[in-house]
């Protein structure tokens, strides 16, 4: 008996799920329901297509001062897409969406973080996934400032250079840590009042999450880790004495082949 | 210690006889769990998986048991493993899933993502030889469900 030929859209519902699990960006589970009926009922119907975070209203920073009594400040996020025509010339954009607060998608340049303002007038105001490749490349947040509920422009209260977000699906509790102008290093977690600022390491120049944990390097090379749940730290390595020149600009960098999280310059 | 080897015999649904060390059979929780109950007699029936497919689950358990091989190694092996036409690989997730060998599945499942992977459905009906069954109704609510409005 040769073994029989069985389509693919009769994989058992249990393994269709059991695929999606592996699946991490929320497109490509729209697209496994588009592909034939039996995989569409597999897999839940419900969900926004644009998926966001919950509406996380952060505590005033310290470094605000005179901010206007009617401010607010939301985590927000934004997350860079590559789409590509599926058929020649197969050109290629990379975009950042951006969800506003009042659940509006806007288009930014991803270079420069602004709004695209040169679309052309035909450009239709609905995109539709099912006519592109589309992958995602890579998220990232900012704080959101908002006065009598009105949005200031994205640079008005650029308060972080940098805040990164670790989410608990399992716990629903959110872990922030954010490098401010001043190069200070700030952490929040769910459930706190204010934000902590983590004295121990000034002239930080950059924070990366990897593997469920933050780490921040400073202009000397020294690289700690910070948990998510208590920020106790753990120094992944010490500082480069000669380095003390504040000309240095360095990067947390993520080396996937070898496991491991080292600094930059 | 014992150093005794013990087999197993496996039997496959088209009727072909694979003699296997048990300590490599068990990788499959299923054959495992037929040991530990004690109900193996001599021959061990496996009704959904056929002698192709079982080939290159044997392949793969050896490989992955083989003493003092290297991670490298492994990956490159495992690489390779997964490149195989969509209708082995189909075949392999059954097998996979129906001998519950967790690891082998996943394998599996992540190489069926990295088809999936950027594609349209369009491309992805393509890949994995799927008719489009959806009636123009749900075609609609498909197209609907996949816009994105604008600012």
């Amino acid at each position: 008996m040769e073994a029989m030929m069985v389509p693919w859209s009769d994989l058992p519902k249990e393994l269709v799920e059991n695929i999606s699990k592996f699946l991490h960006c929320n497109i490509d589970i729209l697209r496994i329901r588009a592909v034939c009926s039996s995989w569409r009922s597999a897999l839940p119907p419900n969900f926004d297509n644009f998926p966001s975070l919950p509406l996380i209203k952060l505590p005033i920073p310290d470094m605000i001062h005179g901010y206007h009594e009617e401010s607010e400040f939301y985590l927000i996020e934004s997350t860079v897409y590559l789409f590509q025509l599926p058929h020649p010339p197969y050109t290629g954009w990379l975009v950042k969406i951006v969800k506003t607060l009042d659940g509006k998608l806007q288009i930014l340049n991803p270079l420069t973080e602004r709004e695209i303002e040169d679309v052309p007038d035909d450009m239709p105001e609905k995109l539709n996934l099912l006519d592109f490749r589309v992958s995602q490349v890579s998220k990232s947040y900012h704080v959101q400032w908002v006065i009598n509920f009105r949005e200031l422009e994205y640079d008005v209260g650029h308060l972080f250079e940098k805040i990164l977000l670790i989410w608990s699906d399992q716990t629903n509790h959110f872990s922030l840590m954010g490098i401010s102008i001043r190069d200070q290093l700030f952490c929040l977690k769910s459930g706190d009042e204010d934000w902590t600022t983590l004295k121990d390491l000034s002239k930080v120049v950059d924070i990366i999450v990897y593997k469920g944990n933050f780490y921040a390097v400073d202009i000397y090379g020294e690289t700690i880790k910070y948990d998510p749940s208590s920020f106790n730290e753990t120094n992944v390595s010490s500082s480069i004495k000669m380095l003390s020149s504040s000309l240095f600009k360095g990067w947390v960098v993520r080396n996937d082949w070898w496991n491991q999280v080292g600094s930059c310059f | 210690m014992s150093s005794s080897t013990k087999f197993l015999t496996l039997k496959t649904c088209d009727d072909k006889k694979f003699v296997l060390d048990e300590a490599i059979a068990v990788r499959s929780q299923t054959i495992k769990n037929m040991v530990e109950d004690d109900c193996v007699s001599n021959v061990i029936p496996l009704p959904n998986v056929d002698s192709k497919t079982m080939t290159k689950v044997i392949e793969y358990w050896k490989k992955h048991s083989e003493e003092g091989i290297s991670k490298d190694m492994l990956m490159d092996f495992d690489k390779a493993f997964v490149k195989v036409h969509h209708s082995i690989l189909h075949a392999l997730i059954l097998a996979a899933n129906f001998l519950n060998d967790k690891e082998m599945l996943d394998m599996m499942c992540q190489e069926v993502v990295d088809r999936i992977k950027g594609k349209t459905p369009e491309e992805i009906r393509k890949e994995f030889d799927i008719k489009n069954d959806f009636t123009p109704e749900e075609e609609e609510e498909i197209r609907k469900e996949n816009a994105w409005a604008f600012e």
